[in-house]
């Protein structure tokens, strides 16, 4: 094993250097997106009068009470922090649900049974992710709209639509998954349904979990689609984008910036407990290993 | 004997069934979510761009394409397509660029340069995190008070120091330095996926026959990534029309940023829903679709010709 890694660690001189000016080059990369990071939890606790006197000095007093203050005052379409975080909750946590949800059982049915319109099904997910359709939220809006799910929880419906990379992933999953796990449960006097739940998707849950917790930082940190469809309902994004403005106005850049350090850690926090899960479980083009 | 054959017709009959009745409920309501929210909302969507709604009356008309077209030779309210064209083609030129240095890095983490474990993690925290908090830090760092824009000023002898979000002269040379910033690392996920794939055993027998290190590059792990790298790069091409940098956040298509990616989204956001701006942009998008389609074409046969690696 030692010898082995030996083999694969071994490295001549050039070669050596080369990484060591890619490694310094990479690790200014990093230091930028940290740096800057930091700078904004600086920002979140200064006064507004320093933050726009001296936007890079040393704040002169850590007022972390920036951050009490931006769940008292920060306020858009008279939701307050507090419903920001709500409508962001309701939005990342069940939208992905419902979405991966959906695909695993489409999925599911498409990798394991034969029927009328499969081969449908799977030409109609090549065109979903192989065409970019552009310019539909007008009528996008319009559908929304007459369905009563602009600015309302029903919005959560349009996350069931499965096609796409998601369904592929777990398409590719169910595929992998030997058929014997059936047929054992079916011996066993297991129905489909049974056999769907209690069986295949357990044994499904390890990606279709990583594939949740992606998305779910993808939907809470989206902007254009809460801005369009919950233009009045806010989420902690769009409220912080929105709120900028005002902030510039009412002088309260520091509440501004403390509210974006506050809707940074939901994401964060998701991210490095399950990092090791999403990089073991989501590779381009099917499963690891 | 006869008895039980005919039973056993029955039984399978009625097993079949139930597995059709179980397959079709199991994914009704994804088909139906499907068809209402996709197929419905696309068809509509090219039915829009044939109508405009004039004093409640909805009539059929060319008149949408005729304005998009109109548009490139005449300045409809501040909007310059030749503007949002060209940035957009920018912005794709930018991103085809960024994609062969998105991968050097995924290589080299792969290789395990000195302190690959932290970048690893740190990688990721741009995707993370929100664009909301990246482009307000960003707008904050190049801001008038921040460091970039004041060394501008002393390079160029200014009074004062240059907007460089608010002015045409900087804007979209700042939004496109954004889009770099963050697309340096953009394929790692994908690649660092593909690049852990490659089975120890090919590299450890390369070294064993004494391959140099760019030998192993070229002739070792390219090929066996080429397959998911070419079809990531082939697929980036379909989405030439929908190019665009983060230009909500930074300038909301001011200062010459506009791209036509962004075009579309204004002509709907914080628009009345009767506009016809709803119409205008179906047209667009029906038009930039079509663009599309022989590129997606030309894509689709040259990833088919991509040649499968299995490892």
């Amino acid at each position: 094993m030692k010898i082995r890694k030996n083999i694969l660690n071994r490295r001549s001189a050039s070669q050596s250097a080369v990484y060591i000016v890619a490694s310094i080059l990479i690790g200014l990369l990093v230091l930028s997106y940290v740096a800057s990071f930091f700078w904004g939890i600086m920002a979140a606790c200064k006064t507004h009068k320093e933050l726009l006197m001296e936007p890079f000095a040393w704040p002169k007093k850590w007022n972390f009470n920036n951050f009490i203050l931006a769940f008292k005052s920060l306020k858009v379409y008279g939701v307050g922090l507090a419903g920001l975080i709500g409508n962001s909750l309701i939005l990342a946590f069940f939208g992905p649900f419902l979405a991966i949800g959906g695909s695993t059982i489409l999925a599911y049915v498409v990798a394991k049974y034969n029927f009328v319109g499969k081969k449908l099904l799977l030409a109609v997910n090549v065109i979903v992710i192989s065409l970019p359709l552009v310019g539909t939220q007008g009528s996008t809006y319009r559908v929304f709209s007459s369905l009563k799910m602009i600015d309302s929880p029903l919005l959560l419906l349009n996350f069931i639509g499965n096609f796409g990379p998601n369904f592929l992933y777990m398409l590719s999953c169910f595929k992998n998954i030997s058929n014997t796990y059936m047929e054992a449960a079916r011996i066993d006097g297991a129905g489909h349904y049974k056999i769907m739940f209690k069986v295949m998707i357990p044994l499904a849950i390890p990606l279709a979990s990583a594939l949740w917790i992606m998305s779910v930082i993808s939907t809470w940190n989206d902007v254009n689609m809460a801005l369009l469809y919950w233009p009045r309902r806010p989420t902690l994004a769009t409220g912080i984008y929105l709120f900028r403005e005002i902030a510039s106005r009412t002088n309260q850049l520091n509440v501004y910036y403390a509210a974006v350090m506050l809707s940074s850690i939901p994401p964060l926090v998701l991210f490095s407990i399950f990092h090791k899960k999403i990089l073991a479980n989501v590779t381009f083009g099917g499963l690891k290993g | 004997m006869e008895k039980v054959k005919t039973f056993n017709i029955s039984d399978k009959k009625k097993n079949r069934i139930k597995e059709y009745l179980f397959i079709y409920s199991a994914i009704i309501i994804q088909l139906t979510v499907f068809a209402v929210f996709y197929v419905y909302v696309n068809i509509n969507s090219v039915k829009m761009a044939f109508q405009v709604t004039i004093q409640g009356k909805t009539i059929w008309t060319l008149e949408n394409f005729k304005d998009f077209f109109k548009s490139f030779t005449t300045v409809l309210e501040g909007e310059n397509m030749w503007i949002a064209t060209k940035n957009t083609f920018i912005f794709f030129i930018i991103h085809q660029l960024l994609f062969p240095i998105a991968f050097v890095n995924s290589y080299f983490l792969y290789k395990k340069i000195p302190g690959h474990k932290v970048y690893r993690i740190a990688f990721f925290i741009p995707s993370v995190l929100s664009s909301v908090v990246w482009s307000a830090l960003y707008k904050d760092i190049v801001g008038t008070n921040g460091p970039i824009a004041i060394l501008i000023q002393k390079m160029n002898g200014l009074n004062a120091p240059p907007r460089l979000l608010g002015d045409p002269k900087y804007a979209l040379t700042f939004v496109a330095l954004y889009s770099v910033w963050f697309g340096l690392i953009s394929g790692f996920v994908l690649y660092s996926g593909t690049f852990s794939r490659i089975p120890n055993e090919i590299i450890e027998a390369g070294n064993l026959e004494g391959i140099t290190w760019t030998q192993e590059l070229v002739k070792v792990v390219v090929p066996l990534v080429w397959p998911t790298v070419s079809t990531v790069f082939l697929l980036g091409l379909m989405g030439l029309f929908t190019s665009s940098g983060n230009i909500l956040l930074l300038t909301g298509g001011a200062y010459d940023t506009n791209t036509l990616s962004f075009y579309l989204f204004s002509q709907v956001y914080g628009k009345p829903e009767t506009s016809n701006s709803y119409n205008y942009a179906s047209a667009i998008g029906l038009l930039l679709t079509a663009l599309t389609l022989p590129i997606v074409f030309g894509v689709t046969k040259l990833t088919n010709k991509v040649e499968n690696v299995e490892f």
